[in-house]
């Protein structure tokens, strides 16, 4: 039972937070994203060229597709490795019970440092990667500078990374499937593969749904692993938008204004794919 | 089971306030944790007379120096604590050998932040917009252009009126001109001074060469046939190290090439950008064709490619003087015996000196750490500093006429610095007979334009532009055409043309 | 169970390679932190005389001048400062919020608690440009309060969304039965309604403290020079001309400890937290 009343007191002093640090800044933004602006020159007003400019930039098209691209991609990779990783160690075994906690630990290094300590790894002249490659007779690539290796190379990093996040979540979804539901299926003569597919699966979708939506949101922040792994290399074939917008706006030259409109952009990018995927998920609800 | 509960609660709670407390003593601890301290090293005996100088470094702590003081002091600046941005490339390693001894002339207290050049670069543009004066000596580098750039931004201090204060040992005018103008603006006002200059060069293996029988390269076609020739990466040998990376590196890079074929960056009476001039693609093409044989190229920076060639998977190495020293110190490096230099092999024969390495002041600085920082500029680039330039301990391009003249520092390639011999003899003979260098002119790497970050912007439309090169997607053509219409697209916004 | 002995063996094969996988890099960033640049840089992988080169630059910061890199110790404590800062502050303005979602009933409700977590979904790159703008126009660039500005709003979702379903699991009972005895609604809650959800507190304040030591965008560009945190300052040496891997992964593994022990020590309710309490771990 519920209290009623007002609680505005309590909740004040977070939406006032939320709202002068969030939305002050988008705001301005927006203002900003009006005008031709050199920094530290003065402004010029400019009206919409900032975004004319943005929609006929070839840079702005490949970044964003890029970008689609990699959160599809990596998504869809990482899910596969979580779910069977978790199927396999979801038994109750010493050897399982170490790995679920050194999972954590890709997790939680700095995201810079796993960068970092990755570009040495695939550096493709003296790092160990195509050491072992050469001593195993196979080709050694150029992974960091060469356009289909360094996509690898990008989502291998990512893959490293986060997909412990996915397996813990996976792991906590199945703990949560009640083990009679499953007995009882096994008891009418299911397969393990239709025990899966029709008592497990079901159930686990909602958790499997928000480890993915925010798995989905942080692939879209990516910037780390582009910036120090490959800078957007070769070319700018591994251009993220994150770096589209931080190179543009504030690397080298400061154009502010034209990277306040991509800013904007993209936010309307992030809070159309999320919608499109939370709605996604309740038809996908409605149905079952 | 609330027991229970409770219980475990508390547990959890005293051991994570016993981690987080762990953290926070020995985050303080680590903090308070000082070196201990320093005993003053050798101390060294100066008498500079503006030429030639002897320094006798003697062991004992306790000897009273005797100098003679040729750089700019202020007793009242004693105590203070002077910030300076250096980027950490062998200058700044040569520079911070000297810094005891003007600790203990000034009082004044150094403190250095080393930062690698790209970061740096990037830092250098935010740190400036923000006004915020928290280096007072900032290492403006590449050269004087960078100098020129940040000065007609206003965020570098001019210097005239101080360098009128120096002492008359200091000899301003035996400043090799070239560094003057550099980091001048045309009329004449200073902004900064260098501590070396220095041109590109072109370094290779000895041995591989002498070993089959190949010709050191003299111009660019025969450049890439040696490049060719030795590119063998399943051997783990490459044929020549570059930049490639999608940052500035590879303009400077690119400047020397345009300039090895006759072309440059814009036409200065009418503002007009020539990146799709003939020489200008020219130029640009043979960077391609080399990039083909470079090792890593696309992830090569400022000093990666040294690293590659002193690790010996290299052929050859084009970089500037300063970037190639660290081939020849035998604890980073297995070829320091083994390599050569050459100058740098250009179609058109080298014209002009690029002057590399500078110190400017923070305009946004305090008053007291502004003179602090003149002063250790005006050290730096003192007569008794720079003389040691060409001693085997040290090792950097002089940018005083009188060291390049002393007759004991005449190009001598037997000696460990005669690496640097050619580019003595260039500065000597681009002096006119009988002057100090006033007619040499010291070619600008970054175009000098009258708004500030244009040429920030020149740069980046470059480097973007020439990133796809790198990428094998465009051809030179393609890249420079569209850096053309970049370049005039960006002159146009900002009212250089019509 | 109906596995057989070649199912199980497989089974633990593949465990076997997940956990090579993950402590292999790791091996390796602690091997090349013994390492000296030329051994690194002429490919001996494994055949090396090890250093501690190194460890001592780093860890004693040694030198008249501030150490190759700058000075560590301070830059640890910058990452300190910047993650206790904001997790406390961001604690302090959480907590009502979380208290107000979880014990009220009122129109707005579940709009009030999207905004909240909205903030979780919007990528910082998007507000960094005119936030830098904004700092310098305030003249605080390079100070904690910059960063620390922006973390607070990071970690409100985590807090609020957390100890809601933290204080929505302590039965009301508790409140009631304090309110008949005459306290106060301030006491009820630090005296009564916090010891009971500790475990809440914990996991927030850890992952709070987590997302601040990891961060990197905001710090790199707001902050400088003697500011920096352990990210920060790991980036800017990276970027070393003469690339001192060894030191970098020194630098790697010092930063990386905290945020592991953390974490470890809270696995038990880690999914909880990292999923803003949806997902019962």
């Amino acid at each position: 039972m519920k209290m009623k009343g007002n609680p505005n007191l309590l909740l004040l002093p977070a939406m006032i937070y939320i709202t002068v640090v969030t939305f002050f800044p988008e705001a301005y933004a927006v203002y900003i994203s009006a005008f031709r602006w050199l920094f530290p020159s003065p402004p010029v007003y400019a009206g919409l060229d900032n975004y004319t400019a943005l929609f006929s930039s070839d840079l702005f098209y490949s970044s964003l597709s890029n970008t689609v691209f990699w959160v599809a991609v990596t998504y869809v990779v990482e899910t596969s490795i979580a779910l069977a990783v978790a199927l396999l160690i979801q038994r109750d075994s010493r050897l399982n019970k170490f790995t679920r906690t050194l999972l954590i630990v890709p997790m939680m290094i700095p995201p810079v440092i796993v960068s970092e300590l990755w570009a040495y790894l695939f550096n493709p002249v003296y790092g160990p990667v195509n050491y072992f490659l050469h001593a195993l007779g196979a080709p050694q690539p150029d992974w960091l500078g060469h356009l289909p290796e360094a996509w690898y190379a990008l989502i291998i990093v990512d893959i490293w990374q986060w997909t412990p996040f996915l397996i813990l979540i996976f792991l906590a979804a199945l703990y949560s499937v009640p083990p009679d539901l499953v007995e009882a299926a096994e008891v009418d003569g299911a397969s393990t593969v239709s025990k899966f597919r029709y008592v497990t699966l079901p159930l686990i979708l909602p958790i499997m749904f928000i480890g993915g939506l925010l798995r989905v949101v942080d692939l879209l922040r990516s910037f780390e692993n582009v910036m120090l792994l490959t800078r957007g290399n070769p070319g700018q074939g591994t251009w993220l938008y994150s770096f589209f917008i931080f190179y543009q706006g504030l690397a080298g030259s400061l154009q502010v204004g034209y990277g306040a409109a991509a800013s904007i952009v993209f936010l309307l990018f992030t809070g159309a794919i999320v919608v499109t995927i939370i709605m996604l998920y309740f038809r996908l609800m409605a149905r079952a | 089971m609330s027991q229970d509960k409770n219980v475990g609660r508390r547990e959890w709670l005293k051991l994570t306030g016993g981690v987080v407390g762990g953290l926070i003593v020995g985050g303080a601890l680590g903090y308070l944790a000082k070196p201990p301290v320093e005993v003053p090293g050798p101390t060294t005996t100066v008498t500079a007379t503006g030429g030639p100088v002897t320094v006798t470094a003697t062991a004992t702590a306790t000897a009273t120096p005797t100098e003679v003081v040729d750089f700019y002091v202020n007793p009242q600046l004693a105590g203070t604590e002077l910030n300076i941005m250096a980027y950490d490339t062998i200058d700044t390693v040569q520079a911070k050998k000297f810094i005891d001894e003007f600790q203990r002339i000034t009082g004044i207290k150094p403190i250095w932040t080393v930062m690698g050049e790209g970061t740096a670069n990037d830092k250098l543009s935010l740190e400036f917009a923000a006004k915020s004066g928290t280096f007072a000596l900032d290492y403006n580098s590449m050269d004087g252009s960078f100098v020129y750039n940040n000065a007609i931004a206003g965020n570098c201090l001019p210097l005239n009126d101080w360098f009128a204060k120096c002492p008359k040992e200091y000899n301003f005018d035996d400043v090799l001109k070239p560094t003057v103008k550099s980091s001048s603006t045309d009329d004449g006002t200073i902004y900064g001074s260098l501590w070396d200059c220095g041109n590109h060069w072109l370094a290779y293996r000895k041995d591989l060469f002498e070993a089959e029988n190949v010709k050191v390269p003299t111009n660019l076609d025969e450049l890439v046939a040696a490049a060719e020739h030795f590119y063998r990466p399943d051997k783990g040998l490459w044929g020549i190290t570059l930049f490639g990376t999608p940052d500035l590196f590879p303009f400077f890079q690119w400047d020397m090439f345009i300039w090895g074929c006759g072309g440059k960056h814009l036409d200065e009476a009418t503002m007009e950008p020539l990146a799709n001039s003939p020489e200008v693609i020219e130029g640009t093409d043979y960077y391609a064709k080399l990039g083909k044989y470079a090792v890593d190229w696309s992830n090569s920076e400022i000093n990666k490619p040294t690293t590659y060639f002193a690790a010996g998977k290299a052929a050859m190495e084009l970089n500037f003087v300063t970037a190639l020293a660290p081939v020849l110190d035998p604890t980073t490096s297995v070829v320091f015996d083994k390599t050569g230099f050459a100058p740098w092999p250009g179609k058109v024969a080298q014209p002009n000196i690029l002057t590399a390495t500078g110190y400017s002041v923070n305009a946004y600085s305090k008053p007291k750490e502004q003179e602090a920082a003149f002063s250790l500029l005006t050290f730096l680039t003192s007569p008794h500093v720079q003389s040691q330039a060409l001693k085997p301990e040290f090792g950097w391009p002089p940018m005083r006429a009188s060291v390049v003249e002393a007759p004991e520092n005449q190009p001598d390639v037997n000696t460990k610095w005669g690496w640097m011999a050619p580019t003595i003899k260039a500065i000597i003979a681009a002096q006119p007979p009988g002057t100090k260098g006033a007619k040499s002119v010291a070619a600008s790497p970054l175009p000098r334009l009258p708004k500030p970050g244009v040429s920030f912007g020149y740069m980046k439309i470059i480097y973007t532009n020439f990133a796809k090169i790198v990428a094998g997607t465009w051809t030179a053509e393609q890249a420079m055409n569209q850096s053309q219409k970049d370049l005039v697209d960006l002159f146009k916004t900002e009212g250089l043309l019509k | 169970m109906k596995q057989n002995r070649l199912s199980v063996a497989m089974q633990s094969l593949l465990v076997l390679l997940v956990c090579l996988s993950i402590i292999a890099p790791i091996f390796f960033m602690f091997l090349t932190s013994i390492k000296s640049n030329v051994a690194i840089f002429t490919s001996q992988i494994f055949n090396f005389a090890p250093t501690l080169e190194g460890w001592k630059t780093i860890v004693f910061a040694s030198g008249t001048a501030k150490s190759v890199g700058g000075d560590w110790p301070l830059y640890f404590w910058n990452s300190l400062i910047v993650s206790l800062a904001s997790t406390a502050i961001a604690l302090l303005i959480g907590l009502p919020a979380a208290y107000g979602l979880a014990r009220y009933d009122f129109k707005r409700k579940n709009f009030t608690a999207f905004m909240i977590l909205s903030v979780r979904l919007i990528p910082p790159i998007a507000f960094l440009i005119p936030a830098y703008l904004i700092i310098l126009f305030l003249n605080i660039q390079h100070t904690y309060i910059s960063v620390i500005m922006f973390y607070i709003v990071f970690q409100i979702p985590f807090v609020v969304w957390i100890m809601r379903g933290f204080i929505e699991q302590v039965p009301k009972a508790v409140e009631e039965a304090a309110a008949l005895d005459g306290a106060s609604q301030l006491y009820m809650f630090v005296r009564i309604l916090l010891p009971l959800a500790v475990d809440g507190l914990i996991i927030t304040s850890v992952l709070c403290i987590l997302q601040s030591w990891n961060e990197f965008l905001l710090g790199f560009t707001f902050l400088s020079g003697d500011s920096v945190t352990l990210p920060v300052a790991a980036a800017h040496l990276a970027d070393y001309a003469l690339i001192s891997w060894n030191m970098e992964f020194v630098v790697g593994m010092i930063s990386a400890l905290p945020p592991i022990v953390l974490a470890i020590l809270v696995q038990k309710h880690l999914v909880r937290g990292l999923t803003l309490g949806m997902v019962k771990g």
